[in-house]
């Protein structure tokens, strides 16, 4: 096993028998902040030695699966297991936009492997970002009522996850090389260090989840399996037409098949009142995000691997 | 001295920014918000996560200011989020301020 989900494990049982184990406050926000960056940065210095081809297309055909995830997890939300549409709409923002830990374990997992992947990947982060939760937005409003807010639109566009990602990328694009390794002594050598007690804190938080399963119900236990492995089939085949590498369609697959429990979160609570938080918590923090971890990614891989190479 | 009201109002972390754009609206001067945990109707609230953190969002001002603002609270927020409110009588020095 990964030794980064280990500590994933740990955080859970540390949640399950109450340890009095608990993060300062603020912890859980300055360390994704961290992450943000370290994968922009990365991203960026990759990006920077590649050419424009390499990256525009698979670019523009993730920007069509980030549109296209939402709408199918609408469309069976509220048409196959008639959940209702503002908690059909949370869910979709949810599940279109990405898990930027998930997107960190599938590539520690892809390194322990050996399998190589396509730098740009922490680009394509970014792009199935930006459209997810605008559109789950927008499922949820009624035609009639006034158009988002100043600060709604911010918080769509503009969400940290966003702007740290953008800015990360942004930054390791313009630096040269050497100037880049000033600051990997901090930003990139510890990323695995840091990302094990990130999912420690995780491991925790997902352990005091874990009690609402009980009330939710089984039609949310299923979407929450399914959706994932159907979004991992749609990115795997959007992946294989843009002609990815098996890591790079892997990633893709993993990246699809995340939810958010950051930015989405924030943005819905605001913008779809009526959505009941415990659903879409419980969904994509209580049920995907292990899911993804701990069966999700080893299967897509295992998969596609057979498949592909 | 003044009569002057001290609004308590204890919600999501998630209303902060609309809540001070309320007290804007409502014609008040300012507002004082800080990181509180408990438990209520919802669970615990262990404040991890921002989806988890509840604030303490406190206005001094008028009778009238404070009841406008608690019943457009009331209004606006409490069919769909987790919310405390309650309204205390306090002597302030320098009332004049409010």
């Amino acid at each position: 096993m990964d030794p980064i989900v280990c500590f994933f494990l740990l955080g859970l049982a540390a949640g399950i028998l109450r340890t009095n184990l608990k993060f300062p406050e603020g912890f859980f926000e300055a360390v994704s902040i961290y992450l943000l960056i370290s994968i922009g940065l990365k991203g960026g210095a990759v990006i920077a030695q590649s050419g424009v081809g390499d990256w525009v297309v698979p670019a523009l055909g993730t920007l069509f699966l980030g549109c296209s995830i939402p709408l199918i997890a609408y469309f069976i939300l509220s048409k196959v297991l008639s959940f209702s549409r503002a908690d059909s709409a949370a869910l979709a923002a949810h599940y279109g936009s990405v898990s930027i830990v998930t997107f960190a374990v599938v590539q520690s997992y892809l390194d322990q492997k050996g399998i190589p992947y396509e730098g740009f990947m922490s680009l394509l982060v970014v792009i199935l970002e930006i459209p997810a939760i605008g559109i789950g937005l927008l499922l949820a409003k009624d035609p009639n009522s006034k158009v988002f807010s100043d600060h709604l639109v911010r918080e769509v566009f503009l969400n940290k996850s966003i702007f740290l990602l953008l800015g990360g990328l942004f930054v390791g694009a313009c630096l040269a090389p050497d100037k880049l390794k000033v600051l990997s002594p901090f930003f990139i050598d510890p990323f695995k260090g840091i990302l094990a007690l990130f999912l420690l804190e995780m491991g925790l938080v997902v352990s005091k989840r874990l009690g609402d399963l009980r009330r939710v119900g089984g039609r949310l236990i299923l979407f929450a399996i399914a959706m994932p492995i159907l979004a991992a089939i749609v990115g795997t085949f959007l992946a294989r037409v843009l002609d990815l590498s098996v890591g790079g369609t892997v990633v893709l697959a993993t990246l699809s098949a995340s939810a958010s429990y950051i930015a989405a979160p924030a943005a819905v609570r605001l913008a779809i009142p009526e959505a009941n938080p415990t659903i879409y918590l419980t969904a994509s923090l209580g049920i995907t995000f292990p899911f993804n971890v701990f069966i999700g990614i080893p299967l897509y891989t295992a998969i596609i691997e057979r498949l592909f190479l | 001295m003044k009569k002057t009201f001290l609004l308590k109002v204890i919600c999501e972390a998630a209303l902060e920014e609309t809540l001070a754009e309320e007290v804007e609206k409502a014609g008040g001067g300012g507002y004082t918000a800080h990181s509180v945990r408990g438990r209520g109707s919802h669970g615990k609230r262990s404040a991890a996560m921002e989806e988890d953190r509840n604030i303490l969002f406190q206005v001094i001002g008028s009778r009238d200011l404070i009841d406008r603002l608690a019943k457009s609270l009331e209004e606006n927020f409490f069919k769909n989020y987790a919310m405390v409110l309650y309204i205390h009588e306090v002597e302030v020095l320098r009332s004049e301020k409010f």
